[in-house]
């Protein structure tokens, strides 16, 4: 089923190399730092991301992957660096210092969609008005035709029956299914995904990843913090793998989990490793 | 000013000094995450505070308003010191001009019963709507 037209597919022979991809860049990160207090968590971060790539975040817990996300929406506020989406600056005003007003940032943040690790979903509004709340106040589009998208989309993630349930009715995974059509919703130039699968029950893993492999295949354009080697490994067009605020390796998943160039790739891969396959060397 | 416009004014600024306090309480333990994520979907200021913070906090406080409210009308009740007709007030002089004090603050209990049980009820249904709101 099409959900949203404009998603433009990914050709079949997808550059393996990030150089050669032609598409146009949706999200730059440039030279992204962060610290709390004496706490370096991104260091000199940049980051490139094409229309239609699906670039999953990997690496060791606390070594910043989330923060970098929450950087892009300015959920969090870098200490330096810049941020640009489908070309314009997130934070600050174009062609000048200032910072961005709330109203300014807001419409900055609408072109992006986030989908949380713990959800997030609005609690006082049904499955069906999360999906239309704010392509309704934030976009101020015409509430039968987002009822028509919202009601698809739903019907997309498998939740036609729930849309008038409320989110305290549903499980972990219907949850985070809401969360990914309430951000499709927004029809955002760029989907975040900030450990979609952590907080969910192991039987309830796949449903949720099912849906972003659908959306992978349809040519979103993704960013995925994840520890799901295996989704990674098959989705992703590319991997970028971050240790201690940095990113240590970035390449195609086949190479990147065949052959990691750094000892630091290779050690947080044998951790993941099932202890059948044969280890490197 | 007449009695009964002090009175309220009193009542008024006496409780929504509670009522604040609830609701920042409420608030206060609102999980942060769902304001972050009305800030991620484009929410800000006003309408930020209108569709996605507001909600929730009654929803999670409406008991407590409801305890409020009774609070209230049993607070009325002091107005009498000020002369203000209200209920014990009447009843007061009731029983002043008939010498009958005890029929006459029974039957203001059983009033002020009355009323309580209404908004009681009342907060009961708008708790049950509430209840499959909550986070």
């Amino acid at each position: 089923m099409n959900f949203s037209g404009d998603l433009p597919l990914r050709a079949d022979n997808a550059p393996l190399s990030i150089d050669d991809n032609t598409a146009p860049v949706v999200l730059q990160l440039n030279g992204i730092s962060k610290s709390f207090g004496s706490n370096h968590v991104l260091r000199d971060v940049s980051l490139k991301v094409h229309q239609g790539e699906t670039v999953c975040l990997l690496g060791p817990s606390g070594c910043g992957k989330s923060t970098l996300l929450r950087c892009i929406n300015w959920l969090e506020v870098p200490d330096g660096g810049t941020v640009h989406v489908s070309n314009q600056r997130m934070g600050v005003r174009d062609g000048s210092a200032h910072k961005m007003t709330d109203a300014e940032l807001a419409r900055s943040r609408a072109r992006i969609g986030m989908v949380f690790q713990h959800f997030a979903l609005w609690p006082h509004l049904s499955v069906l008005h999360n999906v239309m709340e704010a392509p309704i106040h934030v976009l101020k589009r015409p509430r039968d035709e987002v009822r028509a998208e919202a009601e698809s989309l739903l019907n997309r993630v498998g939740l036609a029956d729930k849309i008038n349930t409320f989110p305290s009715r549903l499980s972990g995974g219907q949850k985070q299914r809401v969360g990914i059509a309430r951000a499709l919703a927004m029809k955002p130039d760029v989907l975040l995904f900030d450990e979609p699968t952590s907080a969910l029950d192991p039987e309830l893993v796949g449903e949720v990843l099912g849906v972003m492999r659908g959306l992978a295949e349809e040519g979103a354009t993704m960013v995925i913090v994840t520890h799901e080697m295996e989704f990674a490994r098959q989705v992703a067009s590319r991997i970028v793998f971050m240790d201690a605020g940095e990113v240590i390796e970035t390449g195609h998943p086949e190479r990147f989990f065949a052959a990691p160039q750094t000892q630091r790739a290779q050690q947080f891969l044998a951790r993941f490793r099932a202890p059948h396959e044969a280890r490197p060397g | 000013m007449s009695n009964w416009w002090s009175g309220a004014i009193a009542l008024i600024l006496y409780n929504t000094a509670y009522m604040a306090e609830l609701l920042r309480g409420a608030w206060r333990e609102l999980p942060t995450s769902m304001i972050e994520s009305g800030r991620a979907y484009g929410f800000s200021g006003f309408t930020l505070l209108r569709r996605i913070i507001l909600p929730p906090v009654f929803t999670s406080a409406m008991p407590m308003i409801g305890n409020q409210v009774v609070q209230i009308v049993k607070d009325s009740a002091f107005l009498t010191i000020i002369a203000v007709t209200e209920l014990t007030h009447q009843m007061n002089g009731i029983q002043a001009t008939y010498f009958i004090p005890f029929a006459a603050f029974i039957t203001a209990i059983a009033l002020y019963w009355a009323i309580c049980l209404v908004i009681e009820s009342m907060t009961g249904l708008l708790s049950k709507f509430a209840e499959e709101r909550r986070a």
